[in-house]
C-alpha cells in the first residue's frame, strides 16, 4: 500500500512528461504550444499539491524539455526552478481557490516564464543581467538616499 | 484541589516555530537546500566537460526512446485513418495514379536524350556524380518547435549507421542536417534554424555565399562574393565546401533583395513532412569527390 502510494505519488511527474511530449507534436495554425502548454500541470501542482512536484522532479523536467527542443542542458530546469519559488509567492494569494483568480494568476505566471524564456534565447541577457544587478544594488543606494531624504528634511 | 493542578504560573506565549508544520511549510523549508544544492551538482556537471557530453548524449538516448515510446500509438493510429482513407478512395486514387504513371513516361521518353547527353558532358568535365551514394529515408517522430528553436526528431540513429553532420532531404530539397545522433533517435537541424550555416551558390550568377538561418522562415544569404550581381527568383544550390552537403543540391530561390539583405525562400516547406532522406556519404569520400571536381575545373 506504501509502494503504490508512493508510485502515484509520481503521476504528478509523468503527466508533466506526457504534456510536452504531447506538446511536441502539435501546434495550432503554424504556432507552437509547446514553451507554455507543459507549464499548465507544472502550475496545477504547484499550487494545489507542491510537494508532489518537489523541485528535484521539476529539474528531470527541465532537462527532458531542454533534450527535446535543444537547449543547452539545465537552462529550463533552472527556469523551472525559479518558476518554483515564483509559484510559492503566488500560492497564498490563491487559498481561496477561486477559479478565475488561480486562472488569472496562471497567467501571469506563465507570461513571466516565457519573458525569461525569451529573454534568455534572443541574446537579451545584458539587459536581464542589469535587471538583477538593479535589483540587487536597490537595498544600498535607497538607505543612502533615505539618509540623504532625512538630511534634507532637517534643512529644507 | 487547585492548589495541586495550578502549581506553576502560566508563563506567557513566546514566538516559535511551529512544531507540527504542514506539507507546504515542509516543502517551504526544503525549496532553498535543494535548489542550492542542486545548482552546485548541475554547475559542477556543467563546467566538468567530459562528463557533461556523457550524461547529454545518455540523456538524449533515453529521452529519444521514451519519446519514441510515447509517439509510436499516435503514428499508429495516423497511419490506421489514412489507410482507411486510402481504401475508401482507392478507385478514384488508382485512376489518378495510372494517369500520373502515363504522363511521366511520356516525359521520361523526353528526358532519356537529355540523360545521355548529361552522362558525356559528366565524363568529359570530370565532374562528380552522387548517384553512387546511398540514401536512408527515416520516419519524422516530432516537431517540438518552441519558437526559436527550428529542429526535427526523426526515428532513426546510429543503429541504421547514421553519423552526425550528415545531410536530410526531401525531393524538394535540403531539409538541413543531422544535429545529434542517438542510437533510435536523432536530431535535424533545420536550414533556418539560428544556427545553421551552409555554403551555397547562386545558378545564374555563379556566386558563393553562406546560407545563414535566422529563426524566420526566410534564411539569409551572407558573405557573399558580388551581392549587385545576385538577381531576384534566382536558385540557390549547395556549393559543396564545408565537406556537409555535396554540391548542387537544391536549397530555395532568392525571394527578396532589400537594404542588402537576402532573403532566401527555401523549397521545403518543413510542414507536415513525415519522410526525409538522409544522405549516406563520409567526409572522405566527399573530399574524393570534390578533388575530382575542382579538377575537372
Amino acid at each position: 500500500m506504501n509502494f503504490l502510494s508512493s508510485l502515484l505519488k509520481t503521476l504528478p511527474f509523468f503527466s508533466v512528461v506526457f504534456m510536452m511530449m504531447g506538446g511536441c507534436m502539435l501546434s495550432i495554425g503554424g504556432y507552437p504550444l509547446l514553451p507554455a502548454f507543459f507549464l499548465i500541470p507544472i502550475y496545477y501542482w504547484l499550487v494545489f499539491r507542491p510537494d508532489w512536484l518537489p523541485l528535484w522532479s521539476l529539474v528531470g523536467v527541465g532537462l527532458i524539455y531542454d533534450t527535446l527542443v535543444g537547449n543547452e542542458m539545465g537552462f529550463d530546469s533552472l527556469l523551472l526552478m525559479l518558476s518554483a519559488f515564483l509559484a510559492l509567492y503566488i500560492r497564498p494569494f490563491l487559498i481561496s481557490y477561486r477559479f478565475p483568480l488561480i486562472w488569472a494568476a496562471f497567467g501571469i505566471y506563465s507570461f513571466g516564464y516565457l519573458i525569461l524564456y525569451g529573454l534568455f534565447h534572443t541574446g537579451i541577457s545584458p539587459l536581464f543581467t542589469s535587471w538583477v544587478y538593479a535589483v540587487a544594488l536597490y537595498p544600498l543606494v535607497a538607505r543612502i538616499l533615505n539618509h540623504i531624504h532625512l538630511m534634507l528634511q532637517v534643512y529644507v | 484541589m487547585a492548589l495541586f493542578i495550578r502549581h506553576k504560573k502560566p508563563v506567557p506565549l513566546k514566538p516559535t516555530a511551529n512544531p507540527y508544520p504542514s506539507r507546504f511549510q515542509r516543502w517551504r523549508q526544503s525549496l532553498s537546500i535543494t535548489f542550492i544544492l542542486i545548482l552546485f551538482a548541475g554547475g559542477t556537471l556543467r563546467f566538468y566537460r567530459p562528463l557533461y557530453d556523457i550524461f547529454q548524449q545518455e540523456f538524449f538516448e533515453g529521452v529519444g526512446w521514451a519519446h519514441r515510446v510515447f509517439v509510436h500509438p499516435f503514428h499508429q493510429t495516423r497511419a490506421f485513418f489514412k489507410d482507411t482513407y486510402t481504401f475508401i478512395h482507392l478507385k478514384e486514387e488508382h485512376a489518378w495514379l495510372k494517369a500520373e504513371n502515363e504522363a511521366l513516361k511520356w516525359k521520361l521518353q523526353s528526358l532519356f536524350p537529355l540523360q545521355h547527353e548529361n552522362a558525356i558532358l559528366r565524363q568529359r568535365l570530370k565532374i562528380a556524380s552522387f548517384e553512387k551514394y546511398g540514401h536512408l529515408t527515416a520516419r519524422v517522430l516530432s516537431e517540438p518547435y518552441d519558437g526559436f528553436h527550428h529542429f526535427f526528431l526523426i526515428a532513426s540513429g546510429q543503429k541504421e549507421g547514421l553519423e552526425k553532420n550528415q545531410a536530410v532531404l526531401v525531393p524538394e530539397g535540403v531539409v538541413g542536417r543531422l544535429e545529434k545522433v542517438g542510437r533510435y533517435v536523432s536530431r535535424v537541424l533545420l536550414l533556418n534554424d539560428a544556427s545553421s550555416r551552409i555554403p551555397v551558390m547562386t545558378t545564374i550568377s555563379g556566386q558563393k555565399a553562406i546560407l545563414a538561418g535566422d529563426g524566420s522562415f526566410l534564411p539569409t544569404l551572407v558573405y557573399i562574393g558580388d551581392i549587385r550581381k545576385i538577381q531576384q527568383g534566382e536558385d540557390i544550390v549547395t556549393s559543396g565546401l564545408g565537406g556537409i552537403f555535396p554540391p548542387g543540391l537544391p536549397i530555395g530561390r532568392v525571394d527578396d533583395i532589400s537594404n542588402g539583405k537576402i532573403k532566401v525562400r527555401p523549397h521545403v516547406s518543413f510542414q507536415g513532412l513525415e519522410w526525409v532522406h538522409i544522405l549516406r556519404m563520409n567526409a572522405e569520400g566527399f573530399f574524393e569527390e570534390l578533388s575530382t571536381a575542382l579538377e575537372g575545373e
